[in-house]
């Protein structure tokens, strides 16, 4: 309609300035990142949306967006009697389409500027137009709400107040974290990535779907009241659907397989309770509250008394990997007072060695096990309930969660400069082999190959994450010596970054020393070695859950080793780095059996 | 007679409050309708209404014969708003507003426009919010003269205006004669703005239209009546409730007879001052009529 | 800017006093036989007046034939054509009887009225 290109005309003469500071602040932030190295990630705020969220999309641009789209809206607003346009012989839907191609341009400009950048890169043409949608939906996403905002107020105060009060509001009420998103208890986390993505995609399309509706709405019909309760269900929705949604879309399946690969009854799990070990949240803020509903309610500045204990397994099969997380730990005082507790670090796990080893058809890894006792978090209970208890025995009961998995060759390449290899969506590529006296460095660049921003966007699961794929695991493998070596976890890696890209984690460096290290045994790898040798990675792939209960007896809850014997003994102390990286001691000397 | 504008039992209610109440408007083709009342009385509202910046709450008001929550483009082609009440384009010059403007209208001329320019002495490059109260008010009326409107509408239009700028908006509206069918409706709290240039006119109060008829009509209904009475006279019967603002001194008597019929007023006043001699009967000017209907009770309405 | 001149005074319609101001234009020789007479959108533009009552002027007078309507061409001032002597003078009664009872107010004597309206008469006489 001609109309609609006359007013947009109009508003390009009139904020052309507005949009060019947009487009150079896209244009710097690419240029930027497509020239110079990987920014370190200082990302470590915990999964709040919101704060990835602002962060990612950096103030400048909000600034700039937030006064760029009030500028185009509200030169002709739909509320009001006042508006210039409402007795001036232009149709509704003439206006609508003219905001809508002034918004399109907001939008077009990011997507091709980042999408430019991008192909720098060497993503094909087919991922490079899906990295445009995405930017595309982000972008909607954030544009479409606030454009609604701005049709639903009569001036700029209005709407700059009305814009940092919803989205003040929302950050506060989505950043007290919500089920499921305790990462740190979790040790398979597939399930909560897969869940904060389903949020994200959820929450994303009903902010660009009720943004759109309700600009749209109060365009063509004017009616103030029924948009603004529009909006007011699309804002509710989007806090209950973002913060709250319980299902996710995605594969995590339980794993139950129909033949279990070993009979779950033959495997022990054995608990040691061995040492007290003062447990907190520091205090302060948000941070200090914990998920409601599973746990007990943890005010700020919690601190408490935690029992530590030693995990072992016995009667795994060798070419499985178990990890144990704890389910449902539960005290019973003498009074019958029941407390459902919490731990703060994962239970532990099998050696992951004997497992890899099997992936590689019997070569054993070397393991760079540093010996000395270590344990894992076992309950917490706060100081109060400890000190009332703390002289009389307490029975502490745990459903425990058991995954097996196994571990398979996802690629297996020869160690040169320029080798490079695709494991699930992401692209590995060895740019430099630095060496050194007992082995070598290799320097590595991941990217995604399937560009996909982090969880906080639409398509969510960024495969770069580790936690999405598992820990991979990394190995130089000389098949024909029947060695292989994993990464020396004593040498400090430097020059490790991620690199974003309006929110994206599309590019890892990362530094993988192979070689040397502590030990009488460390393995050498000298050049001959090397040149036999391959870089292996391997996936782990869960194969059957089943659950264990463990139930220990204190006779004591101020000292925890003193307990009653009820689990058999140790058949073999199996020792190994468990997943998580606490180390799972041989039972310790102090805790003697009485 | 065609109406132009017309409403049916128009109501308007912010909350409890109705600021326009069961209004029957009557506006006829041709007409140059003037609006008046106190402010406050309801006069922008019932314009906001016509023209479907608000909608009413009851009853519907219709333009040109289409419903005013139906108005749409085909319309306001042949419809000019002017009003302080509208939100000009501000950072635009007066020049980028008639281009602006020009390609919405099939009907703009663009010479009528180049010589009201002139007329007006509008300064083509300034942008509007640099412009007087007065000249901006003639940069609306410009934009909404220049393609000749069916119906031009006016929201006290006057108000802040020097008499000489007053006189150009007459002038400007006034354009606009020779064309076919061309109707005003303009809005004032002050009789006299509009008195010599208006044939209708409508008076609202409190939200109720209290009158709606040609000023010929009034005009002819309306009379003073004085005469000559004896000393001490008193009313042979209670005062007809036409009768407004009688006033009696020492010998002389006069009143405002609000249905004069001739012959027979004249005839009942002397029914009711028995000796009255010498009757004259005055026309009235607008004012005096508006004085005295709102000088009198309420209840004569 | 019009050939005459209307002083407006609240009371009296603007019908009836633009009317007379056209015809005391005519008399005084501002207006002059033949020439040509504003349109009713200039007329009323000038005067600030209802269009309808400029065209019901320009009627009124055409009737009386002070103007001629020349359709296409436009409405120019007629010749003199006087109506009869009884018909003018009745014309006058009005203003006649308003202009006494003035006097009489003002309580000036018949003589005096005379006196005055002679001065009237020879100012605006030499002005033809």
């Amino acid at each position: 309609m001609s109309m609609a290109f006359h007013f947009f005309k109009r508003d390009l003469r009139r904020v052309w300035w507005l949009y060019s500071i947009w487009f150079l602040v896209y244009a710097a932030e690419g240029i930027f990142t497509a020239f110079y190295p990987p920014l370190q990630d200082w990302a470590l705020v915990g999964n709040a949306l919101v704060t990835r969220g602002l962060i990612s999309f950096s103030v400048l641009h909000l600034l700039v967006l937030v006064v760029l789209v009030a500028q185009l809206v509200q030169e002709d607003p739909p509320v009001g009697s006042t508006a210039f346009w409402l007795t001036r012989p232009v149709s509704r839907a003439s206006l609508l389409l003219s905001k809508t191609a002034g918004l399109g341009l907001v939008l077009l400009i990011p997507v091709f500027v980042n999408t430019a950048a991008l192909s720098k890169f060497g993503f094909s043409p087919g991922d490079l137009a899906l990295a445009a949608a995405e930017i595309l939906a982000h972008q909607c996403s954030i544009v479409f709400p606030i454009a609604a905002i701005a049709a639903l107020t009569p001036n700029f105060r209005w709407y700059g107040a009305a814009t940092i009060g919803l989205a003040v509001g929302i950050g506060v009420v989505l950043f007290i974290p919500a089920n499921g998103f305790n990462g740190g208890f979790v040790l398979d986390r597939n399930a909560v990535i897969a869940l904060s993505n389903t949020r994200a995609f959820l929450g994303e399309s009903i902010l660009i779907a009720s943004g759109g509706l309700v600009l749209a709405h109060q365009y063509l019909t004017r009616r103030t009241r029924r948009s603004i309760i529009l909006a007011a269900c699309a804002a509710g929705a989007y806090i209950l659907i973002a913060g709250f949604w319980p299902w996710s879309f995605g594969n995590v399946a339980p794993i139950h397989a129909d033949h279990a690969p070993f009979e779950p009854s033959k495997v022990a799990l054995e608990v040691r309770p061995i040492q007290l070990n003062r447990r907190g949240f520091p205090g302060g803020g948000f941070a200090g509250v914990v998920s409601l509903g599973i746990y007990i309610q943890v005010p700020k500045g919690f601190s408490g008394e935690g029992i530590d204990a030693a995990f072992s397994l016995s009667g795994i099969p060798e070419d499985l990997y178990v990890q144990v997380r704890s389910a449902n730990p539960k005290m019973t005082m003498p009074d019958g007072t029941a407390i459902k507790t919490f731990n703060q670090i994962p239970a532990g796990s099998s050696s992951s060695d004997s497992a890899v080893a099997a992936a590689l058809g019997g070569i054993p890894v070397y393991s760079y096990f540093l010996g000395g006792s270590g344990s894992a978090n076992l309950a917490v209970v706060d100081t109060d309930t400890f000190q009332r208890y703390r002289d009389g025995p307490v029975r502490i009961v745990d459903d425990f969660d058991l995954v097996a998995a196994r571990y398979q060759v996802a690629a297996e390449i020869p160690i040169v400069k320029g080798g490079q290899f695709i494991f699930g969506r992401v692209s590995v590529r060895i740019m430099d082999l630095v060496p050194r006296p007992d082995g070598v460095t290799l320097v590595v660049l991941k990217s995604t190959i399937l560009l996909s921003p982090d969880s906080s966007t639409l398509l969510g699961s960024n495969p770069l994450d580790p936690r999405l794929r598992g820990d991979p695991v990394f190995l130089l493998v000389n098949r024909s010596r029947r060695e292989a070596v994993p990464i020396n976890p004593t040498i400090t890696r430097t020059g490790v970054g991620d690199s974003y890209l309006s929110g994206m984690l599309y590019q890892q460096n990362d530094q993988m020393p192979f070689g040397g290290g502590g030990g009488a045994n460390a393995p050498v790898l000298d050049k001959h070695w090397l040149a036999g040798a391959t870089l292996v990675c391997l996936e782990r792939v869960p194969v059957f859950e089943f659950r264990k209960t463990a139930e220990v007896d204190l006779l004591k809850l101020g000292e925890p080793w003193l307990r009653k014997v009820a689990n058999p003994p140790l058949q073999t102390p199996i020792s190994g780095t468990p997943a998580s990286g606490a180390p799972i001691a041989p039972p310790s000397t102090k805790a003697a059996d009485r | 007679m065609n109406a132009v504008v017309e409403t049916h039992s128009v109501t308007h209610r912010y909350g409890k409050v109705a600021a326009v109440q069961d209004l029957q408007l009557f506006v006829p083709e041709g007409s140059i309708y003037a609006f008046l009342g106190p402010n406050g009385a309801g006069k922008t509202t019932t314009i906001k209404l016509i023209l479907n910046l608000l909608q009413p709450t009851e009853g519907r008001a219709t333009v040109f014969g289409v419903d005013s929550t139906r108005l749409g483009p085909a319309e306001f082609e042949r419809i000019g708003y002017v009003s302080e009440n509208q939100q000009l384009p501000d950072w635009m010059t007066v020049q980028q507003l008639v281009d602006f403007c020009r390609p919405m209208y099939p009907s703009w001329d663009t010479d009528f426009c180049s010589k009201m320019l002139k007329d007006f002495l509008l300064p083509t490059n300034k942008k509007i919010r640099d412009l007087s109260r007065g000249m901006r008010m003639k940069a609306s009326l410009l934009t909404s003269l220049a393609y000749r409107p069916r119906l031009l509408v006016l929201d006290e239009p006057f108000t802040g205006l020097d008499p000489v700028m007053r006189d150009e908006v007459i002038h400007g509206i006034l354009e606009l004669t020779e064309q076919e069918n061309w109707s005003v409706f303009i809005s004032s709290h002050n009789i006299d703005e509009v008195e010599r240039f208006a044939d209708w006119v409508g008076f609202i109060d409190g939200g109720r239209l209290r009158l709606g008829e040609s000023t010929s009509n009034l005009q002819s209904h309306f009379k003073r009546l004085d005469c000559v009475v004896p000393e001490g006279s008193h009313f042979a019967s209670p005062v007809p409730r036409s009768w407004l603002m009688p006033a009696i001194s020492s010998r002389s008597f006069c009143v405002i007879e609000s249905e004069y019929i001739p012959g027979e007023s004249e005839k009942r006043l002397v029914g009711l001052l028995p000796g009255a001699i010498d009757i004259t009967v005055a026309d009235l000017s607008l004012r005096e009529i508006f004085v005295g209907l709102a000088q009198s009770s309420s209840s004569n309405f | 800017m019009l050939p005459f001149r209307v002083q407006f005074k609240p009371g009296p319609r603007s019908y009836d006093q633009v009317v007379y101001a056209v015809k005391k234009a005519v008399i005084s020789g501002a207006l002059r036989p033949g020439d040509s007479f504003p349109s009713v959108r200039v007329m009323s533009q000038e005067l600030g007046i209802n269009p309808n009552t400029a065209q019901k002027v320009i009627a009124a007078l055409a009737e009386e034939r002070i103007l001629i309507v020349k359709p296409g061409i436009g409405t120019v001032l007629a010749e003199g054509a006087p109506a009869s002597h009884e018909e003018r003078k009745a014309l006058l009664g009005q203003d006649l009887e308003r202009v006494v009872v003035e006097a009489q107010r003002l309580r000036l004597g018949c003589a005096e009225l005379v006196q005055a309206v002679e001065q009237h008469w020879t100012r605006l006489k030499g002005k033809q």
